[in-house]
């Protein structure tokens, strides 16, 4: 077993590791693949010498995960440019975000940054002929429940994600960066200024927007299972600039309507992860909310920077991602909307209580109709 | 829901699970290598789970559900397909993650440290031949991947259950009757599949590499006693890198390793309806080596 | 690329997309063709017409 603290620590100082036991070592190395801080750590630990120093077996560890972490490095450019090819021809801008995007942009956070699928930001008016262009180019449907897929369409700012059939590669593609549903969602006409465009047309936010856009996307996600590995994301963007970037930070916070949450992410930089941002800037973005908002805010997201793990020695955190969630939601989806799509969630998990996790999966009532 | 490890060198996996046929059967398959918490291996590589998947359903038609970190690759499966399921899973969780080795899909038989390889897809009578060899002399390094050090053409063994299906369950028993054999897992999406222990001579020697000297295609063939064809290396390759696990993550040294295998190796195609000619055939080959 | 030994063909692999192309094409007479010190008959021009379009090979500029 290991203390949660141990997670931020090592990637804080990845020298703290050499003192560890054999199986303290074997813990975090587990932990840290399942919070997907594995190859952020690997990078740290050879960076500052510490690499050397560790077991065989660690080490053997840290090397197959940094060797997916620089493959997908060497082979986003190339996704990208097939993506931007098939996209741009009916959309103005074809943006990469998140993961893809700090590994397009070379951020130095990238070189440990593992991720999943690629986000990709286009036009709201020419949706449809994205994905109809996708599905011509080989790009599937991933399996996802017909409530899922409803979520996706109706209410949410994604087309279900998308797998090509040959590669592999998964894609998710979205036309505004929160739920076209939620009243404080901003045009994207606003995100159009902080574009940036490489040489070979592949676009991607500013590092200012890319604060901001992670900043969103981690306070009203309504998955926090990674969440400590999104709030690292935002430190090394910190770390890696001037001083004066938080202010510049900020100014764009303010311009597109998010200041509030960018003002969450440096407050949980600070406080969770150690970091010296001046209190006058972060008091100043929180100060957009009422005091009582901005305590149940802190009181529910200081828990989901705990990472969860049979591994880790644990506190009372469990409920807060439950807290969260409905957070998420409630911030995203006005009133209406909100509680059919909690009741139906609900729903669902009574159902799967009683009837077994997997009863809404089409394989499983194509065994049953057989049975 | 209860603990234990499977030293599989060179990887060790903890397993927590409630369905008891798991422990029953890891622990008849992997004897001495199955541990419980008295002996545990204070460092693991993978920590998986295989259970229930709970609720009413379980009492009439129970599932269960293998989890690798929060990942969980495959769809539930019967609960008398539980053994069958892990072992899968640890073969999925070692393709998916381990990148030190270029990895084959394929079988890995060696005598006097000289290893062939025999990739194959399933219904080529791989795994009976496996089963066949791994008792008359040859020592199993692996029934499912080959783990190969990159640009040399070295095998670390990673000694695991033979996996039989269908007929080759009760042709392997009555071959070998002494051997432990997992509980038959019936109408699994390979047919029926039962899990063979593997021998007490190959785990003893879990730790010893094995160069590769030989790759053979085998394909089972009822009305073929023994035909043999020299693969040229082109073909071969082309077989060869179809059953690559990892060649995508990879890259370069995936190919060179591949390239530089397919050329210091024999390479034959065999169709064969007699295991023990294809034994003896590869026996006096490998002498020759 | 490996040309193999045994002249049985040539593999290619694209280190950008990692797929792996193979042509069976007897080896001397493949790098004989490159050279240009060879022409090509139709069977083994349908081969390089192949690995042109896979992106493998390209036209140099002097052909053209």
């Amino acid at each position: 077993m290991i203390a949660p603290e141990l997670i931020k620590d090592c990637i804080l100082r990845p020298s703290i590791v050499t003192s560890l036991s054999q199986k303290q070592l074997s813990d975090l190395v587990i932990v840290l693949r399942q919070q997907k801080l594995l190859a952020t750590f690997a990078v740290l630990a050879q960076e500052q010498q510490v690499f050397e120093d560790l077991p065989e077996q660690t080490k053997r560890h840290l090397l197959n995960a940094l060797v997916v972490v620089s493959r997908q490095n060497e082979q986003v450019t190339v996704e990208a440019l097939r993506i931007k090819d098939i996209l741009s021809e009916t959309s103005e801008f074809v943006v990469f975000l998140k993961g893809a995007a700090y590994s397009l942009a070379k951020l130095p956070l990238s070189k440990g940054r593992i991720y999943s699928d690629i986000d990709v930001l286009v036009e709201e008016k020419n949706i449809k002929q994205c994905e109809q262009a996708l599905v011509l180019d080989g790009w599937a449907y991933t399996e996802i429940s017909d409530y899922d897929d409803m979520y996706y369409r109706k209410w949410a700012h994604e087309i279900p994600p998308m797998q090509h059939i040959t590669r592999g590669t998964s894609i998710d593609v979205h036309h505004n960066i929160i739920p076209v549903v939620s009243k404080d969602s901003p045009k994207v006409a606003k995100l159009v200024p902080y574009i940036q465009t490489r040489a070979d047309g592949i676009q991607v936010l500013n590092p200012e927007m890319q604060f901001v856009h992670s900043a969103v996307h981690l306070f009203r996600n309504e998955e926090y299972k990674t969440a400590l590995r999104d709030l690292f994301d935002l430190y090394f963007m910190l770390v890696s600039q001037e001083q004066s970037f938080i202010e510049d930070v900020l100014e764009v916070a303010k311009d597109v309507g998010f200041l509030y949450e960018t003002g969450l992410a440096l407050y949980f930089i600070n406080h969770t992860l150690g970091f010296n941002c001046s209190d006058v800037l972060i008091t100043h973005a929180l100060g957009e909310k009422s005091k009582f908002r901005v305590w149940l805010d802190i009181s529910i997201f200081s828990r989901i920077f705990v990472p969860t793990h049979p591994l880790i020695q644990h506190s009372k955190h469990a409920t807060a991602h439950f807290f969260a969630m409905l957070r998420g939601h409630f911030i995203k989806m006005p009133i209406g909307l909100l509680i059919y799509h909690i009741s139906m969630k609900s729903f669902r998990g009574i159902v799967t209580k009683i009837m077994g996790e997997h009863f809404f999966t089409p394989e499983d009532s194509k065994s049953q109709g057989l049975k | 829901m209860q603990e234990f490890q499977l030293n599989t060198s060179p990887f060790v996996f903890q397993i927590s699970t409630n369905v008891p046929m798991v422990v029953e059967n890891a622990k008849r398959i992997y004897k001495s290598h199955f541990l419980t918490e008295k002996d545990f291996r204070a460092s693991v590589d993978y920590h998986l789970s295989l259970t229930y998947t709970g609720g009413i359903r379980r009492l009439t038609k129970s599932q269960v559900t293998f989890k690798c970190d929060d990942r969980e690759p495959f769809k539930p499966l019967p609960a008398n397909q539980a053994f069958a399921m892990l072992e899968w899973g640890m073969n999925w969780t070692v393709a998916l993650h381990e990148f030190q080795h270029v990895i084959i899909h394929s079988a890995v038989l060696a005598k006097d440290g000289k290893a062939i390889l025999f990739p194959a897809p399933p219904g080529s009578g791989k795994s009976t031949l496996t089963a066949y060899l791994a008792n008359h002399g040859w020592r199993l390094l692996s029934d499912e991947m080959a783990l190969i050090t990159p640009y040399e053409l070295n095998v670390t063994p990673f000694v695991r259950a033979i996996c039989l299906k269908n007929a080759s369950i009760n042709l392997c028993k009555q071959w070998f009757p002494d051997l432990a054999y997992s509980d038959t897992a019936f109408a699994t999406h390979k047919g029926d599949v039962a899990h063979m222990a593997p021998s007490d001579n190959s785990l003893a020697c879990a730790r010893e590499q094995a160069r590769v000297v030989g790759v053979v295609f085998p394909n089972y063939d009822k009305s073929l006693f023994l035909d043999i064809y020299e693969l040229d290396k082109a073909n071969a390759f082309m077989q060869f890198a179809n059953n690559a696990f990892n060649f995508n993550l990879l890259g370069t040294l995936g190919f060179d390793t591949a390239t530089a295998l397919i050329e210091n190796a024999f390479l034959y195609e065999i169709h064969y309806n007699n295991v023990e000619e294809v034994e003896r055939f590869l026996s006096e080959r490998i002498t020759n080596t | 690329m490996h040309p193999f030994s045994d002249n049985s063909g040539v593999t290619f692999f694209n280190t950008v997309n990692m797929d792996i192309t193979t042509s069976f094409i007897d080896t001397d007479a493949f790098m004989a063709i490159l050279d240009g010190t060879r022409l090509a008959d139709d069977d083994q021009m349908q081969h390089i017409e192949t690995l042109i379009d896979k992106g493998i090979l390209t036209k140099a500029k002097d052909d053209l």
